[in-house]
């Protein structure tokens, strides 16, 4: 397991980084972002950041990052009748 | 006719309209006194369009009376989740924000095919905040309520698609389902449901929720009523670019051909972990019925669900991302800390689900070589309790509303056709199963679901 992606239900010490990672994560996109976050929905907001932040750690271990074309490949219509076949 | 001895099925009520044995308008009218005696308890609309029903049935019954020959829905009442825009109302979505939005000015493409086949349309449904649901619950209209059990959830986020047509309002309803909105409240309902397969249905004029995982699709109490509406629906249209050019490939007659040639399988593996001992029960009676012995160990299922979670929380999150900025105290608090979550996701983790993607499609490819269907369960157990926040998989207390749809997400995260199919058992809840397929193939989902409808599987005691 990498540093920057652990699973969710890390224990001991490890939860207490990744608590502090992910709080600080959340600050710092929200602001990048324009989102306000209000105290009391931190925690619920926190808990699925780290629910992707596992999911994520799922997919990274499967090499798909580099294995295979992504699903949503653009096709380009035509767009004037001299496009058609 | 007396209300009793009306026709129930979409089927029975298109053939009695086209023989002159009972007006559409008779059958409008029993339909809007259902609703009106007992919605109240239930709450599956969310908006009636009473006055439109009754002028669509008039037109019914005077295409009738000219001798034109009618639709194959000619007088079904229907309802539709009310993320399809209708004209004259606005497209709630389940939200309170675009609940504010002006009124539409014209039909989602699928209501004017339904409109095309001589159905009648009564309303819009309730459903799960911008379809971010699995419980059919909503912090604005209340939640739909499971007509078999009021105490308990009918599924979402399609649950007042399923609410209405279990209730016996109408006979069919339209939902959606991006990661399981259809198949887990038909399965709560003890209802049929048909997911198509991706890009097979034009999703124009229907709010999103995650573009790269969005279906439409019917509810039904019958097999050959959701092939009915299923046939009704198809066609390709280019106003949706996921649409595929695919010639319409109509159903309805290909329900009676029954099993033969067809290899069906059974999911093992990742779909037993988790079921409930019902659940379980529900898959080896579906099993028998039709003869399935081969067990299908899929590899990579949870990754599959793993990247379906991401795209939907990445994808959806950036679609509301304005209304989270300006409104996010307007959402129903179930969906905006997740949306917000999701809004904050590193791109790479969303593009990388999206590979994978990829890979997993080449995995069922080699499914798909071995059988022709595979039975799964529909969710890891029967409808919970209204206001449950939590369920119990693999001995843990985990989200409700991020986990109902761990057997579902998988599927169609590849688009694969699917219909839902309800087992029950003498007065205890049902259960429902996946007959999942592979591309294109909605005849062999629906073949298989006929099987297991003539089996009785459905039939409560």
């Amino acid at each position: 397991m990498n540093k920057t992606i652990m699973p969710a239900d890390t224990p001991g010490a490890a939860a207490n980084v990744l608590a502090r990672e992910t709080e600080a994560f959340i600050d710092a996109t929200a602001a990048v972002l324009g989102l306000t976050i209000a105290p009391e929905w931190k925690a619920n907001v926190a808990m699925f950041v780290d629910v992707a932040r596992g999911m994520a750690a799922r997919i990274e271990a499967t090499g798909a990052a580099t294995a295979s074309e992504a699903a949503p490949v653009f096709t380009p219509r035509p767009l004037t009748p001299h496009d058609a076949p | 006719m007396t209300v009793s001895t009306l026709p129930q099925s979409a089927r029975d009520i298109a053939r009695a309209v086209q023989r002159g044995d009972v007006s559409a308008e008779e059958i409008a009218r029993a339909a809007l006194d259902r609703i009106a005696a007992r919605d109240a308890e239930i709450g599956a609309f969310t908006d009636l369009t009473a006055e439109r029903a009754l002028d669509e049935a008039r037109a019914v019954d005077a295409a009738r009376a000219k001798g034109g020959t009618l639709g194959p829905l000619a007088g079904v009442p229907y309802a539709v989740k009310n993320l399809y825009d209708v004209a004259g109302l606005s497209t709630r979505t389940g939200s309170k924000i675009s609940a504010a939005d002006p009124p539409k000015s014209a039909d989602a493409l699928l209501i004017s095919r339904m409109a095309t086949a001589g159905a009648v349309l009564t309303g819009a449904l309730n459903m799960g905040e911008y379809a971010y649901d699995f419980t059919g619950e909503n912090a604005h209209y209340g939640p739909s309520r499971n007509p078999l059990d009021t105490s308990r959830m009918t599924g979402g986020s399609s649950g007042g698609s399923a609410a209405a047509v279990a209730a016996g309002f109408v006979p069919v309803s339209l939902g959606s389902d991006t990661n399981g909105s259809i198949r887990v409240p038909a399965a709560f309902c003890g209802l049929y449901g048909l997911k198509p397969t991706y890009g097979r249905l034009p999703r124009t004029g229907t709010f999103p929720f995650c573009d790269s995982l969005d279906h439409l699709g019917p509810f039904a109490r019958s097999v050959e009523d959701i092939a009915l509406v299923y046939d009704a629906l198809q066609g390709f249209d280019p106003s949706d670019p996921v649409c595929a050019a695919r010639p319409v490939e109509p159903v309805t007659a290909e329900i009676a051909k029954g099993l033969d040639g067809l290899r069906v399988g059974v999911a093992t593996g990742y779909f037993r972990v988790d079921a409930d001992a019902g659940a379980l029960d529900a898959l080896t009676q579906a099993a028998d019925a039709v003869g399935a012995e081969q067990e299908i160990d899929i590899p990579g299922v949870a990754e599959a669900r793993a990247a379906a979670f991401l795209i939907t929380n990445a994808e959806g999150s950036a679609l509301h991302l304005d209304r989270l900025r300006r409104q996010a105290a307007d959402f129903d608090p179930e969906t905006r800390d997740r949306f917000l979550a999701g809004a904050l996701l590193p791109a790479s983790w969303a593009i990388s689900a999206q590979r994978f993607r990829r890979m997993f499609e080449e995995t069922m490819r080699g499914v798909f070589a071995q059988v022709d269907v595979i039975l799964a369960p529909a969710a890891p157990m029967h409808a919970p309790l209204l206001g449950q926040k939590t369920i119990v998989l693999g001995g843990r207390d985990v989200p409700l509303r991020a986990n109902m749809g761990i057997y579902t997400q998988p599927i169609s995260f590849v688009g694969l056709p699917v219909a839902a199919v309800p087992v029950c058992e003498p007065d205890a809840l049902p259960y429902g199963i996946q007959v999942i397929a592979s591309p294109w193939r909605e005849d062999h989902c629906l073949r298989v679901a006929a099987a297991l409808e003539v089996a009785g599987l459905h039939r409560r005691g």
